[in-house]
Formats: structure tokens, C-alpha cells, sequence
């Protein structure tokens, strides 16, 4: 295995966007970095820029409004770079499929190597999203 | 202020103008003509000395209903105003010079249904995305949405009537 | 000059996120310039597809953090067409339930305004507070968030009377643990160096702009929707309510704080009530059977914690609503930015716009006109971040120094 794909899998850095989504699924990403759950001890860090991320963490019903700015993060992101969509939203959508300013789920535009479901996913569901998807580097 | 003296000064001030529906005791309904539609919301809000709520516009065959929420908290009662903007260009004095509170909600209005708010500092849409088409006023019955099939059908009944303490037909413009 | 601008947290309720574009002189804001509707999903369009008791699983997700604020104002709503009042038992558990979401939305505003001063240990510490909260959600509901307890004409379970003991253990923890939240916020002097007199927002404006909620209490504009339209049972329960003088984020931050307190209170006073009843005999304590709606309007109001929530429905007899009016109130909080944020530094002007708590990080980016040369920069979130807990360190060197 390379470096870079050992520093990868032991401290993978996370940039999360929220496309529209009634925010319960971010909330619940924030919960895994507090005591309780205390991601950061294994290094997974919640950074504020996209060139510095190793996974995207994308949650909520892509919005027409928010569509150009999701694009343009996916092309700033550092490849290779592992896409997990969170929640019932972020998979099909869910209970908003037929707005009229819904354009679909995130993996018609980009593509998307985990889907975690749930409304919200547990913490504990997200921590085995993200473990999952690092174990198939 | 109390629900009577609010009621009786209503009258006094508009006369025919308006009319005075009451539901329940928490709720009062005041059906306004589209010209005294400014004067109306600067008596209730400054002289009556209400609160400012919100706002809500309904999509009918001919027309659009326009009303805002004047909440009186000590007294514990909603009163609202309504008024009816005929298509097919709906159009209403726009009340946010007078209360500034007001200049989003009619903008949303004015982006669902396409009422024309006169004297508004900033009539563009609120909520809408660069890429929607630029005459698309999801609310309107006449809009394409892709919910056709699904949304509620509308027959001759649908102003609610006077179990909703609406004047009946006739009165209502 | 503009930057390339990533995306970040944004900002949940039906019209909100935000992008702010503030004109600047040097370091003071002088106007500020706002864009919404990125979480823009049609949610009203979408409930007029609903029949009457599928919206409310739509209208818990406007918001994750106040879910179970819509419902209870749409049934409310509903109830008010119907003209009817629910049973007893049933109104005592939504009075729990939403005054629990309560206690949980408080303190997730609170560790994301320690954040973003600067004060990673109160985001840490009032975050941990919040698990065994939600534990307790979820023995009771189901879930942590999204409870799906409300239901037109009642809700949809009872809490089971063994968990009576654990939800009593829950508060006396949470009031021990905000007692010291709310002393250190109340004695250091650098978040009183740092948030007094920054955005105040007075009486006055309040009243023009028509705010609610703890942004307009903060004020000393007196309004809360659950004394003045007391619904269910907040009519027969004895709180206070909490009015500050000043308007600033200060008081904002204090207003909050205290609200804990009289929230646990009244889910006190609830329970007390609730074992006096003794344990559920039968269904129908908890649920009031609904034939079908009827030509009608009605307008239902709730005090959540950010303000108040309002819907309106009109019905034309058929099994769904014809319109169903969403206000949360973020729409009416957010607009008050245009006059309490000018005046004041950039580094203020995220803390002010977080303080109106429009639901965790508002502004994603900040788009800052330098008013003189009219170039154009994009701040991001983690600038704001930064320029404000830079601000906070400089003051605590200043205070030290002293």
C-alpha cells in the first residue's frame, strides 16, 4: 500500500455539504465528533475546506438552487476522494421527490461510493458508513 | 384592544367596505375591498396596535385571495384581512412602507402567484433558484408542476363558504 | 475579485439558507444585502398531495431541530377548523414532547454559539448534555429526532408509565448542568466584552419587523405564544416568561438559558398531572376519532424555540388540504438582520446573524463589497470562524493584561 493511501485510511478528513436537507442528518454528523461517539481520536477531523478533504459527505435532496455550487465542490475536491450521501434524502430523495425544485438525488450528478439510509441515520450507522467505505481502499 | 370595540371601530371607520366574519372566539375574519386595502393595514396595525404576523396568498379560478395575520396577544385573539385580487393581472397596494415586516412575505406571494405588489421597494423573488424559467408561478392552478394527479381537485365549492364565516356569493367581490 | 466559494453547512428550515453580501467601510459593516431559498423543496406544494394525516410526517421534516414544532402547529391548525379539543392525557404528552425539543434545540444553539466564539469546551459540554436527552427521545418516541408523535385529534402513542422515573432523573441532571452553563455565560467577562452592546435590536424595530421569539424577547418585546394563545394544555400550566432589556446577543444568549429552566419545569408539572391520572386504560385517552374535515379554515400557533410557528389550512371538504401555509420563524427573524447587523465589525456580523438562531450556521459565505474601492471578496464559513475567535483571543489578552 501506498503513503498516501495509508495516511488516508488512518485519518481520513471530512468535508460535509448539506444540499438542501431539514438538517437533522448534519446534526447528527456533528454528534459523531462529541464525547459520546469522539470520532477525532481516530483522527476523522471535520475540515472547512474542500481541498482538504479526503471523503464528502453529502446530505439532502439536491435543490435547483444549490446544483452548480455541488458540482463546482466536486471538481475542487482532491481525487481520488470517496462521496457518501446521508439520509433517505440524499439517497432517493425521500419524502420530496416530487417537488417542483427538487432535480434529483446527488449520484445523478456525481458519483457516489456509499449510501447510508435512514431519517436521520444514527451516529452509529454514519461511523459504519464512513468505516466501510475506507476498508474497500 | 377588546374583539367588540375592534369590531365596532372596523365599521365605523370602513362601513361597507369591509366585512366582519367571526368564526370562534379566537378567530375574526375582516373581508376588505382591494382599495382600502393600505388604509386597512395601517388602522389594524398602528392605530388598533396588533401585531404583525404573516401573510398567505390562495390560488382560485378568479383570482387570488391576499390576507395577513394581525395577531392582538393580550386579548388572545387572531384577526385577519383579506381581500381578493382579480386575474388576470392581480394586483395590491403593497403595505411595507408601512410595515416593514412585510417586505418578504409579499415578495413570496408575488413569486407564487404573480400578484403585482404596487409600491414594494424590491419586487424580485425570494425563494427562486437562477435556473428556474422565469414565469413559473408554481402556485397558480394553471402552472405545470408535475403534481396534477395528485393534488386536490378543485369544484364550485371551493371558496369556503359560509360555514368558514364567509359572506356568501354575491357579496364577496 | 471574486474567490471560488465552497459550500457549506446550510441552513435548515423550509426558505432559508442564507448568502449574505455585506457592503463594507474598513471594518464596519454599513449594509447588508441577503439571499435565501437554497433548502427551497416546495414543502407546501407538496402537503396539497397529502391526504390530512400524511402531512404531518412532511411537516416534521421542514426542520430537524425543531421537528416537533410543525405538527404540533399543524394539527393545532386542523383542531381549530375542526373546533375541537383533545383529550387530556393526549395533551399532556405533546406538551412533554415539544418541551423537550425544547430543552434539546436550546442547548445545541448554545454549544454552536460557544464554537463559534471560540469556546470549544461549552460546544463539547453542551453537546454531551444533549445524548442523554435524546435517549430519552428515544425510549419515548421512537427516535432521536423526527418523533412522529402527533397525530390530528390526539398522538400517536403514550409514554409508558416505567419511564416516568427516568424522564424525572433526566431533568434534575440537565437543570444541574445548565445552572453551570448558565453561570459561566453570566460571569466571564470576555463573552461580555464580546457579545454586549454587538447587534442590538430594540422594542421598537422588533415591533416593525415583526420578530419573534427569543430574538424579540431579548429586546423587551413581550411576546410568547404560549401565554397569549395558550394551546392544549400551557393553559392551565404556571411558567414564566423571559424578557431581557437590551437586545444585544448578550441577551439573547441569557434568554435562552433561562428558558431551560422553565422548560423543565413545566415537563415537571406535566408529569405530576400525568401520574395522577394513573396508567392509560384504553385508546381513546390518547386519541380523538376524526370523521372528515369539513369546508373550513383554521390558523394554528406554537411557540417553538425559535419564535413562533404558524400554519394556516383551508379546506374545501375533499381528504386533502387545498392550502397549507408554512411560516417558520426564521422568515420573519432573518429579515431583522437588515438592522441589527450594520454598525458593527465583520468579525460581529456572523455572531449576529447566529444569534437569531436560524437553525445551526447560517452563513455558509459572505460576500463583503469594500464600500470605497468596490471590490469584492467571499469570506467563508471558516473565515467567520476564525476572524471570530480571533476577536475573542484579543480581547481575553486585553482583559488578562488589566
Amino acid at each position: 500500500m501506498s503513503l498516501a493511501l495509508k495516511a488516508l485510511k488512518k485519518s481520513p478528513w471530512v468535508f460535509h455539504v448539506n444540499t438542501g436537507a431539514c438538517n437533522n442528518c448534519d446534526i447528527e454528523v456533528l454528534d459523531v465528533l462529541t464525547p459520546r461517539f469522539d470520532v477525532e481520536r481516530f483522527g476523522i477531523v471535520l475540515v472547512g475546506s474542500i481541498r482538504h478533504a479526503d471523503v464528502l459527505l453529502i446530505s439532502g435532496p439536491v435543490t435547483r438552487n444549490v446544483l452548480p455550487r455541488l458540482k463546482r465542490l466536486y471538481e475542487q475536491a482532491p481525487k481520488p476522494i470517496k462521496v457518501i450521501v446521508i439520509g433517505a434524502c440524499g439517497c432517493r430523495c425521500g419524502i420530496f421527490r416530487d417537488g417542483y425544485n427538487i432535480i434529483g438525488p446527488a449520484d445523478k450528478f456525481i458519483p457516489v461510493d456509499a449510501y447510508v439510509p435512514g431519517c436521520p441515520p444514527k451516529p452509529e450507522t454514519i461511523i459504519a458508513g464512513v468505516v466501510k467505505v475506507l476498508s474497500t481502499l | 384592544m377588546e374583539r367588540e370595540t375592534v369590531k365596532k371601530k372596523l365599521a365605523e371607520r370602513f362601513g361597507d367596505k369591509v366585512r366582519i366574519a367571526e368564526r370562534s372566539p379566537k378567530r375574526v375574519y375582516v373581508y376588505a375591498d382591494n382599495d382600502i386595502w393600505v388604509d386597512l393595514a395601517s388602522f389594524v396595525f398602528n392605530d388598533l396596535d396588533a401585531r404583525f404576523d404573516t401573510g398567505v396568498g390562495i390560488d382560485d379560478r378568479d383570482g387570488v385571495e391576499v390576507m395577513f395575520f394581525f395577531p392582538f396577544d393580550r386579548e388572545k385573539y387572531y384577526l385577519t384581512i383579506k381581500t381578493f385580487a382579480r386575474k388576470p393581472k392581480p394586483e395590491l397596494d403593497s403595505i411595507s412602507p408601512v410595515i416593514p415586516g412585510a417586505k418578504w412575505i409579499e415578495r413570496e406571494i408575488y413569486e407564487m402567484f404573480e400578484v403585482n405588489f404596487r409600491g414594494h421597494p424590491d419586487l424580485r423573488p425570494v425563494l427562486r433558484s437562477d435556473t428556474r424559467p422565469a414565469d413559473f408561478y408554481p402556485h397558480r392552478r394553471e402552472v405545470k408542476t408535475g403534481l396534477e394527479s395528485s393534488r386536490v381537485k378543485l369544484d364550485g365549492q371551493d371558496r369556503a363558504d359560509e360555514v368558514a364565516g364567509r359572506p356568501p356569493k354575491g357579496q364577496n367581490p | 475579485m471574486v474567490k471560488k466559494i465552497p459550500i457549506g453547512p446550510f441552513h435548515p428550515i423550509l426558505e432559508e439558507p442564507e448568502f449574505f453580501e455585506l457592503h463594507v467601510d474598513g471594518e464596519r459593516v454599513v449594509d447588508i444585502d441577503m439571499t435565501i431559498g437554497w433548502s427551497h423543496r416546495g414543502i407546501e406544494l407538496l402537503s396539497e398531495s397529502k391526504t390530512w394525516d400524511q402531512v404531518p410526517f412532511l411537516v416534521e421534516r421542514v426542520c430537524g431541530i425543531c421537528s416537533a414544532s410543525h405538527p404540533f402547529a399543524y394539527v393545532k391548525a386542523v383542531e381549530d377548523l375542526l373546533q375541537v379539543e383533545v383529550p387530556k392525557r393526549a395533551q399532556y404528552i405533546r406538551v412533554i414532547t415539544a418541551e423537550l425539543e425544547r430543552l434539546h434545540s436550546h442547548l445545541l444553539w448554545t454549544g454552536l454559539a460557544g464554537h463559534f466564539l471560540g469556546y470549544n469546551t461549552v460546544f463539547m459540554w453542551c453537546w454531551k448534555y444533549r445524548e442523554p436527552l435524546l435517549d430519552i427521545l428515544e425510549a419515548v418516541t421512537g427516535n432521536r429526532n423526527h418523533y412522529a408523535m402527533y397525530r390530528i385529534g390526539g398522538v400517536r402513542r403514550d409514554i409508558p408509565f416505567e419511564e416516568y422515573g427516568n424522564i424525572r432523573k433526566l431533568l434534575d441532571f440537565l437543570w444541574t448542568k445548565n445552572d453551570m452553563l448558565t453561570n459561566a455565560i453570566l460571569d466571564d467577562p470576555v463573552i461580555h466584552a464580546r457579545t454586549k452592546g454587538v447587534g442590538i435590536f430594540d422594542t421598537k424595530q422588533c415591533r416593525l419587523y415583526g420578530a419573534l421569539g427569543p430574538t424579540a424577547r431579548a429586546g423587551g418585546y413581550d411576546i410568547d405564544a404560549r401565554r397569549d394563545h395558550p394551546i392544549d394544555a400551557y393553559g392551565e400550566l404556571d411558567f414564566k416568561v423571559i424578557v431581557c432589556q437590551n437586545g444585544d446577543v448578550f441577551d439573547k444568549a441569557v434568554v435562552r438559558q433561562l428558558e431551560n429552566f422553565e422548560a423543565i419545569k413545566i415537563i415537571r408539572q406535566c408529569l405530576d398531572r400525568l401520574e395522577e391520572m394513573g396508567p392509560m386504560k384504553d385508546e381513546s385517552e390518547l386519541l380523538l376519532e376524526i370523521g372528515e374535515v369539513p369546508p373550513g379554515e383554521g390558523i394554528g400557533v406554537y411557540e417553538a424555540p425559535r419564535g413562533e410557528v404558524l400554519h394556516y389550512v383551508r379546506s374545501n371538504g375533499k381528504n386533502m388540504p387545498m392550502r397549507h401555509k408554512v411560516r417558520a420563524p426564521s422568515f420573519n427573524n432573518i429579515l431583522t438582520n437588515e438592522a441589527s447587523v450594520p454598525g458593527n465589525s465583520i468579525a460581529d456580523a456572523g455572531l449576529i446573524t447566529a444569534a437569531v438562531d436560524p437553525c445551526y450556521s447560517c452563513t455558509e459565505r459572505v460576500g463583503r463589497v469594500d464600500a470605497r474601492t468596490g471590490e469584492r471578496y467571499v469570506l467563508t464559513e471558516g473565515d467567520l470562524i476564525r476572524l471570530s475567535q480571533e476577536k475573542t483571543e484579543q480581547i481575553r489578552r486585553q482583559l488578562g493584561a488589566e
